[in-house]
């Protein structure tokens, strides 16, 4: 059996993701923005899309997708991983062939790209995105006749509806068949031990007056098979028109913050109906079970420890789900470019730059993709301030706290709540930028890093496809939080439970319990932030994951209580006492935790994620170390002063 | 100075992987660009697509106005 590799790589939005999703039957997120794609991934050529007349054959064929790039000549640490997956530095062996995607729009600028590659000796297969783009303008291309001029194969495939791919697969196939041969010579490992020098060198073999050249030959190519790039120009028309606002001085801004707040705000008052109905279903199931036999131990393990401590968290996912489905139509419509354009001016005062904008937005989800997305940023400085103040925004495992926390200190307004949250958004984000500052200023200075972004043409989003990436997305939250929950959700129920399991009276029992016993030993670290052993443990438990924190909660506060709906939970909070009568959630003891949750660095991928993108165990530590202390200092202060 | 209009090249320079990347994206010497100057940053069209730049990267490239209704034959950026 042999293994063909395809490497896929093209200018930054040229749709590379698209056709990998196409080839290889995935779901990786395709986005209006550019620079989305900061590492390679590797899958294996969807059978369905394997030609009828090689279906016998076992060979196995891997497609891999690169981040963007405009040349070979890497500079930044996303465009250097495509260098190295072209060079065989990232997988087993060099790629067979490569496909260079070239957005149908932009051929004049991109084709440069191919003149690189063909310069360094690349076997390459040319797919021509945007067709849709291209129809709607009239503008037709030939691909057999500019194959003919380019000296590679051309295929035009559009992206939306999966039209061309079925041929491009069949050119990969055609090709592979005739490279065979060559990759078991040592012509062709000599040669890609050559290009591998060559492209590693340190100067650039293409000089300006190279660039001007091949330009040149571009120009007449296209001008050969009657491209006339001239027509494209229509379809920037309506894009500068509304460019001429988002980007103005006087409207630029408060169109931002317009967008940045109906985007943040929806995600409470959008769903709350819908948080409603989860509530009612996971409160109905866990009543119905502990009814059927209340002094069933069991019975009480599934109501409290499963159905409870999993519903108390997973009645926040309609508003995780709003949460993608915003990001994705925003990520789709083209706005983030221009979003990132129009912050870089108060970012650069930070030392960073508008590259740093999409991966603080996508810190509002989960700081580990938003940590990775850093690699197109082109410095090492930019980078390390904006990974140190990613973990300071509101994510998406914040949110079930803070909804927590708000529901019980604006019981019954949802305004208020809402506008609250929008406001606990906005505070980390300036939260994030005291830490920027703080940094830029320690931080030894480096060379001055620029800031060039491609603006993409507005587009629509579709309903559609921002409904799947929400799904999908939304899924994989699922998949990672539920098992935390559901292992923490058990773990507290049995700390809660036993040794004296037998007694009948519930609050007893858990007031002799391992857990209580444990709590009251470390009730002196939490009492500065004014609560109790009980929400200390949910403190403790959240270093696991944030959402353990509320499932915690909900097993140590509702024990002896009737789970009948949420407001069981806030009524247990409300009527939780110290020792001495005093309320344990108190305003100042609410203020506390929530500032307390805004700081704190609970999150073990996040710190690992950091390593690794930074290299170092040294600022991974310092940021888990200082974030930590620096959020029990901040919450006892706040609690002290409002007490 | 900066101002808004049709322009053309004459010449990119400054620090090389600027300059590198500049002319990667299509803005070399002799090609045409539309120029839309906002206070904080400058967006460059050329060809069908186009760029937000800082107004210190758009300062690398020297220009030639070509289309003008305001002063002609300026040649702005650096200088």
């Amino acid at each position: 059996m042999k293994m063909r590799t395809w490497c896929l790589l093209g200018a930054p939005n040229s749709g590379k993701t698209t056709l990998y999703n196409w080839l290889t039957d995935s779901n990786f997120r395709a986005v209006n923005y550019p620079g989305s794609t900061v590492e390679y991934c590797e899958g294996r050529l969807s059978e369905k899309r394997i030609p009828k007349a090689s279906a016998q054959s076992k060979d196995e064929f891997i497609v891999l997708d690169t981040p963007g790039t405009y040349s070979l000549f890497p500079k930044s640490q996303d465009e250097e991983v495509t260098l190295q997956v072209l060079l065989g530095k990232k997988t087993a062996s060099p790629p067979m062939g490569l496909i260079l995607v070239i957005d149908g729009t932009q051929l004049e600028r991109q084709l440069l790209l191919l003149r690189q590659l063909q310069d360094f000796g690349f076997y390459i297969i040319v797919a021509l995105t945007m067709k849709d783009l291209l129809r709607r303008v009239g503008v037709s291309l030939s691909p057999y006749r500019l194959s003919q001029k380019l000296g590679v194969r051309v295929v035009e495939v559009d992206g939306t509806t999966g039209e061309g791919i079925d041929a491009l697969v069949e050119q990969m196939f055609i090709c592979s068949t005739q490279l065979d041969s060559l990759c078991e010579s040592r012509e062709l490992q000599a040669q890609n031990a050559e290009r591998s020098r060559r492209l590693l060198e340190d100067s650039n073999p293409w000089t300006p007056e190279r660039v001007h050249k091949e330009r040149k030959k571009i120009a007449e190519i296209l001008h050969s098979v009657d491209f006339d790039s001239n027509s494209l120009k229509s379809l920037l028309v309506k894009t500068k028109k509304m460019d001429k606002w988002v980007l103005s001085e006087n409207w630029g801004l408060p169109i931002f913050f317009l967008v940045m707040a109906a985007f943040f705000s929806s995600i409470f008052w959008l769903a709350q109906p819908f948080m409603d109905l989860v509530d009612f279903g996971f409160s109905f199931v866990s009543q119905e079970v502990l009814h059927f036999n209340e002094n069933s131990l069991l019975n009480q393990f599934l109501s409290q420890a499963i159905v409870q401590s999993m519903g108390s968290v997973f009645v926040f996912v309609p508003q995780i789900f709003i949460l993608f489905f915003g990001l994705s139509a925003l990520e789709s419509s083209g706005y983030l470019a221009r979003a990132a354009a129009l912050v870089d001016k108060p970012f650069a005062r930070l030392g960073m730059s508008g590259r740093s904008f999409v991966p603080t937005l996508s810190g509002f989800a989960c700081a580990v993709p938003a940590i990775m997305s850093t690699r197109n940023i082109p410095t090492f400085r930019d980078r390390l301030i904006t990974t140190m103040m990613i973990p300071l925004f509101t994510c998406s495992a914040r949110l079930p706290v803070y909804s927590l926390l708000l529901l019980f200190l604006f019981q019954g307004s949802a305004l208020k709540q809402g506008l609250l949250l929008a406001a606990l958004y906005i505070g980390s984000l300036l939260l994030g930028l005291v830490a920027a500052a703080v940094l830029n200023r320690f931080l030894p200075k480096e060379k001055n890093s620029f800031f060039l972004m491609e603006l993409p043409i507005y587009r629509r989003p579709k309903l559609k496809v921002s409904l799947n990436q929400a799904v999908l997305r939304t899924k994989s939250y699922i998949k990672r939080a539920g098992p935390v929950i559901f292992v923490f959700g058990i773990l507290v129920w049995i700390g809660t439970t036993f040794p004296n399991w037998q007694l009948e009276d519930q609050t007893e029992r858990l007031h002799q319990s391992y857990l209580a016993q444990l709590g009251r030993n470390l009730e002196p670290i939490f009492r500065p932030l004014g609560v109790d052993w009980r929400v200390g443990v949910g403190l403790m438990s959240a270093f696991a994951a944030r959402e353990v924190f509320v499932s915690s909660l909900a097993v140590l506060f509702r024990i002896g209580e009737s789970p009948d709906n949420q407001d069981g939970l806030l009524n247990a909070m409300r009527e939780a006492t110290f020792s001495d009568g005093t309320p344990v959630f108190s305003v100042a003891s609410e203020v506390a935790l929530i500032l307390f949750f805004m700081i704190a660095l609970q999150c073990i991928s996040t710190f690992s994620v950091n390593r690794r993108e930074l290299g170092s165990w040294k600022w991974a530590t310092m940021q888990l170390i200082l974030f930590n202390v620096v959020a029990y200092m901040v919450a006892a202060f706040a609690y002290r002063i409002i007490a | 100075m900066e101002q808004n209009g049709q322009f053309q090249i004459q010449k990119v320079q400054g620090p090389l992987e600027l300059c590198d990347r500049l002319r990667e994206i299509g803005l070399v010497e002799g090609e045409s660009i539309q120029v839309t100057v906002f206070s904080h940053l400058v967006q460059v069209s050329v060809g069908n697509t186009s760029f937000a730049l800082r107004k210190s990267e758009f300062s690398c490239l020297q220009l030639q106005k070509t289309v003008s209704n305001q002063v002609p034959n300026k040649v702005i950026g650096a200088q």
